[in-house]
């Protein structure tokens, strides 16, 4: 996996982040986690890529952080679909972005939102997957990428 | 185009006798209504004739009787010439053929009699006829009707009337009746014809019916059995096939797998561009239509326009309803339809090849994996399992030290630093123990590990994202360590899996032999000459977890040693030294339980002086506080983390991480190190570990 792959996920988080009003947008040190007990929050957002390289990226955070993210993008609905909206953002500008920057090697999925733990994220046990914490204001989330070579 | 009648020659033969049984019954009806209508005429005629036998008679009569008038006799004389004259032309008409004015006044022609009867009567009428027509005649030529001669040729005439007028009557009476009976015979024989040609007729229709249409009931089972059998090879077939017009539209059967492939409903009839839009690139799918156009094409030989087809091979991303994409590889092959010499459609056979070409690729990748594991096999093969194993663990535990150090999060760039400067001891810890067991490919990854370091290292800006290469880097380390392990367990079924942290009856033998040859690679790359001297390794059972860190120590110590304190042989014989330098290396058990390891080299010991001066130069300590460092102090410098007197990184040394890291980890076992030195005799480092239990409550 190259750093210029994963690099193009975490611009595409923080070009979403670009539009909050402080853009306080940090990224974590990266690290690597096991498939066999993956990471979630509260609502994650996961795109599916096949093609030469096949696996997934998801973003997940915690729901106070996608409240207070609502808020902050100027509007006042924090209903649970507005939650699940914002995260779908989120996903889709990932794919966006891996679309127009990946180009033809990664054939990236419409993103598909789920809340609470994230029953039907199948990651292949024996992989690895990149961990990227990211903080806004005092909340944390993550970037988790999974990759085949 | 040319009609073939094939199989409906029979049904139109059928028809035509059918037709030409109506046309000859017509025909038959149009010669015998004809016949009929002309014996009409003819009995008609022969009616006349009796009528005129009498009118002669009674004309005869009426110039006979005396009270009549002269006109009234004039009169009827005038009617007994037109009689006597119809009679006699009729009969003669009647006897050889000829006309005779008809009851309307018209002129009817009438054939001579032939029916036996007929002719008796006709030449018994002409046997009695011809002397009366005379005798009438004669009267006619007489100029006075009262004149004595024409009285006696008129009795004459009446007594000859009289003798053979109902003769007369009665052959004429059965002229007409046998004529009658001939019409009556025509219009017979025409009812038979019709009813015959009708019942014909009507055996031929049902012939049609009853043959034909078992004929076309065959067909239509025939026809269906076929529908039937076309509609199960295409329910059945694993391939996607289906056919293209000239329009290149798709018609109106295909295989039911087709749509499985392609993951599309409703494909009957659509345009095959429509289709296959959004499946592959419009350069494709535009080559694939002027493909098609080629092949319609019947100047072109399939076989050299073959290899034109975009679609042999074809990777096709297939969307989901999930929002996901199904990766298929499918083969398009497209063959020609023939009807004689013409081309009226391509058949078109999908296979969905996604199985071969994932068996290839997997070969593929199998024997770029054999590649590199042959490659690795090599590194590994020389090296002593035992010691694979410790190096082996050991990595993942550096590994996961270091994932884990990458897991806190930090906000200040003091953190990041602090946390690079963990990392670094931990990767050129494991540099050492790769380099001990000469593992180059380690060694190379875990040196490119350190120059990312490096660049972080001089990056002032320091952010969490900055990390994402060290982490890459930590991913390849993880990998490669994953791949060797597996073919160490193949090749020498090591159970490097199973971790123990009990001390081990059956350890394997440890000769420090490694780390001889460790000290001869970084002497050799030096220029120098060393002899590594090892006692009491295996005097004890120590846990995996104690022998790791002792192998680590003293490859750490023993690349420190042969660095920074073997001097060159040239430089040892200008201090009366032998070339060649020794380090002892020991282990011992201290009554306390504790391990005592110690590595003494003959060097040059700690220059002091150049330690005072580059901790001044890379901004470790101040100016003043190198003047106040006494020698201890200054000495302990040497495990400063960002201290090092080597001027540049390679692979043995420089980047000063590794005192700092053995430090630490020692610490970390509840241990302690310290190191005495003399200018010009040598260095000791003295380790001292507690027991494997100790050890294991001090990190509790």
């Amino acid at each position: 996996m190259s750093e210029q792959n994963l690099q193009v996920f975490i611009d595409a988080v923080a070009r979403y982040f670009d539009h909050t009003s402080d853009n306080d947008l940090r990224v974590g040190t990266p690290y690597l986690l096991p498939n066999t007990d993956p990471m979630s929050m509260d609502y994650t957002g996961i795109i599916g890529i096949s093609g030469n390289r096949k696996g997934c990226v998801y973003f997940t955070a915690p729901q106070a952080m996608l409240r207070h993210l609502i808020l902050s993008l100027g509007e006042s609905d924090t209903s649970e679909r507005n939650l699940v909206d914002v995260v779908g953002e989120v996903a889709n500008t990932i794919s966006g972005n891996a679309r127009r920057e990946l180009g033809k090697e990664f054939m990236i999925s419409v993103p598909v939102v789920i809340s609470g733990p994230p029953t039907s994220i199948h990651l292949p046990e024996d992989l690895r997957s990149y961990v990227i914490p990211i903080t806004w204001r005092a909340y944390s989330a993550a970037i988790v990428i999974c990759l085949q070579q | 185009m040319k009609l073939d009648y094939g199989k409906y020659r029979g049904i139109i033969v059928s028809i035509a006798l059918f037709l030409l049984l109506d046309a000859s019954v017509l025909l038959m009806n149009f010669y015998i209504s004809f016949q009929i209508a002309h014996d009409a005429v003819s009995i008609n005629l022969a009616g006349r004739q009796r009528m005129l036998s009498q009118r002669t008679m009674k004309s005869l009569l009426e110039l006979q009787r005396s009270e009549a008038g002269l006109d009234e006799q004039q009169t009827a004389l005038e009617e007994l010439s037109a009689s006597a004259e119809l009679f006699h032309t009729t009969l003669l008409a009647f006897d050889a053929g000829g006309e005779a004015p008809s009851t309307d006044g018209a002129i009817a022609t009438l054939e001579a009699v032939s029916s036996a009867a007929a002719l008796d009567a006709v030449a018994e009428g002409k046997v009695l006829w011809f002397p009366l027509y005379d005798k009438m005649k004669s009267l006619q030529l007489e100029s006075s009707i009262n004149s004595p001669i024409f009285q006696e040729k008129l009795a004459d005439a009446i007594q000859y009337g009289h003798e053979h007028n109902l003769t007369l009557l009665m052959l004429m009476n059965q002229l007409t009746t046998d004529l009658e009976a001939v019409a009556s015979a025509q219009a017979t024989r025409l009812r038979i014809i019709q009813t015959v040609g009708i019942a014909l007729a009507l055996i031929n229709f049902f012939i049609i019916m009853f043959h034909f249409l078992r004929q076309l009931r065959e067909s239509d089972e025939k026809i269906e059995t076929a529908r039937q059998e076309t509609q199960e090879i295409l329910d059945t077939v694993n391939e996607g096939l289906f056919l293209i017009d000239t329009q290149q539209k798709i018609g109106v059967q295909h295989s039911k797998e087709l749509e499985h492939i392609l993951g599309r409903e409703n494909i009957a009839g659509k345009a095959f561009a429509e289709l296959m839009a959004d499946l592959i690139s419009e350069k494709d799918l535009s080559t694939t239509k002027s493909f098609i156009k080629l092949l319609f094409d019947p100047r072109k030989k399939q076989k050299l326009i073959g290899d034109l087809n975009p679609l042999r091979k074809v990777e096709l991303h297939i969307p989901q309803e999930n929002g996901g994409y199904e990766n298929k590889h499918l083969s398009f092959t497209f063959t020609r339809v023939m009807k004689g010499k013409q081309i009226i459609h391509i058949l078109v056979t999908v296979t969905d090849i996604s199985e071969q070409v994932r068996l290839a690729v997997e070969l593929e990748q199998a024997q770029a994996r054999g590649q590199e594991q042959l490659q690795l096999l090599s590194s590994i093969v020389q090296t002593d399992p035992g010691m694979l194993t410790m190096f082996l663990n050991s990595s993942h535990k550096t590994f996961n030290e270091i994932n884990e150090i990458l897991k806190v999060q930090n906000k200040s760039t003091h953190q990041y630093v602090s946390k690079i400067n963990q990392i670094y001891a931990l990767i050129h810890k494991y540099k050492g123990e790769a380099a001990a067991l000469e593992l180059e490919q380690f060694v190379e990854l875990a040196h490119e590990f350190e120059d990312k370091i490096a660049e972080l290292k001089a990056n002032p800006n320091l952010s969490g994202n900055d990390f994402l290469k060290l982490t890459i880097k930590l991913d390849q380390l993880m990998e490669q360590t994953e791949i060797i392990q597996q073919l160490a367990e193949k090749v020498s079924g090591l159970n490097i899996t199973e971790y123990s942290a009990e001390p081990s009856a059956t350890h394997s033998y440890w000769d420090g032999q490694h780390f001889h040859s460790l000290a001869q690679q970084v002497a050799e790359r030096q220029g120098k000459q060393v002899e590594v001297i090892c006692a009491g390794f295996n005097d004890h059972a120590l846990s995996p977890n104690l022998k790791e860190t002792l192998n680590t120590v003293a490859i750490q110590l023993i690349r420190n040693a042969v660095s920074h304190g073997v001097e060159t042989p040239a430089q040892r014989k200008q201090e009366m030294k032998a070339a060649q330098a020794e380090i002892h290396i020991s282990l011992v058990k201290r009554a306390n339980g504790n391990f005592q390891l110690t590595i003494e080299d003959d060097g040059m010991g700690i220059n002091l002086n150049k330690i005072r001066t580059t901790a001044v130069e890379q901004g470790v300590i101040n100016a003043e506080e190198a003047t106040d460092l006494n020698n201890t102090k200054t000495a302990a410098l040497i495990f400063h983390p960002e201290l090092s007197t080597k001027t540049e990184a390679d692979a043995d040394a420089g980047r000063g991480i590794g005192l700092y890291a053995i430090r630490d980890m020692i610490r970390n076992m509840g241990g302690k190190i310290s190191v005495s030195s003399r200018r010009g005799i040598g260095s000791i480092f003295t380790v001292t570990l507690p027991e494997y239990e100790k050890s294991l409550k001090a990190s509790a």
